[in-house]
């Protein structure tokens, strides 16, 4: 949960993109389809086996085998979601907030107020982020040499204007405020 | 010929004496980790509905594949 400021309001929270994610588990696709090769190589395995094992016994060591194996990579694809889901970008009418989950145990957790931003920097970068139009959004912020860098997010651009008008806007209202 | 029929019976002992451990072995963690995931689901604003699907999805996955593996050690 994110603790907001009075009068404070989220304007639009966004991921990185589905293809980054897609990324990122790639191996365990790949890894998926490894007891395939039990069910290809079922008749060499059983031929080689046979004279150790019974038929039915084979069987059920390859069935338990790969079962084990999916539910090992069933746990690290919610694990690896789950960093996805919780790595997100939340931009208000007063600040952005860059929450970054690293694994299960570590979280980071970057916080800068809208009129710190000083400059806002989108890097499109490989024919399939221009495709599907993802990429980095570099935030340089005042007062500090660190800047705030968010990987493969969706639509940088939207989101870059989004941040500049919401930024105008807020600033617009509280000198018509004062 | 008694030192294939040795081998095969030690072959068929550790098998059936490995499948049980790798079974508890893995049932623990999967409880353990949909602790873990649950807990951070609901406490990193995922909300109850969606962290209330997530969570049945990962259980039918994990209840189906921890099933068929029983039946494999109950087939043995």
């Amino acid at each position: 949960m994110i603790d907001l400021h009075p009068k404070e309001e989220i304007i639009l929270t966004v991921r990185r993109h589905w293809l980054i994610f897609i990324g990122e588990i790639s191996a365990l696709i790949i890894a998926f389809f490894l007891p395939i090769f039990f069910v290809v190589f079922s008749g060499y395995i059983h031929e080689a086996g046979v004279q150790y094992l019974s038929f039915s016994e084979i069987t059920s060591t390859l069935i338990f085998i790969s079962a084990a194996w999916i539910s090992v990579l069933w746990m690290i694809f919610f694990v690896i979601f789950t960093d996805y889901y919780l790595d997100v970008l939340v931009i208000t009418n007063q600040r952005i907030i860059d929450i970054e989950q690293a694994g299960l145990f570590a979280r980071d957790i970057a916080t800068a107020p809208l009129e710190n931003i000083e400059d806002i920097k989108i890097e499109i970068l490989g024919v399939m982020a221009t495709a599907f139009n993802f990429g980095n959004l570099h935030l340089q912020t005042a007062g500090s040499d660190k800047e705030i860098l968010i990987r493969g997010i969706k639509n940088p651009e939207f989101v870059k204007k989004l941040i500049m008008s919401t930024y105008q806007r807020e600033t617009a209202l509280s000198q018509n405020s004062k | 010929m008694l030192e294939k029929l040795n081998f095969s019976r030690n072959l068929v002992d550790i098998i059936g004496f490995t499948m049980p451990i790798i079974f508890i072995s893995l049932i623990i963690v999967f409880l353990i980790l949909a602790v873990i995931l649950s807990y951070h689901w609901r406490k990193y604003g995922v909300g109850r509905l969606k962290a209330a699907l997530f969570m049945l999805i990962y259980l039918i996955g994990g209840i189906v594949l921890v099933g068929v593996m029983a039946i494999a050690k109950l087939s043995y």
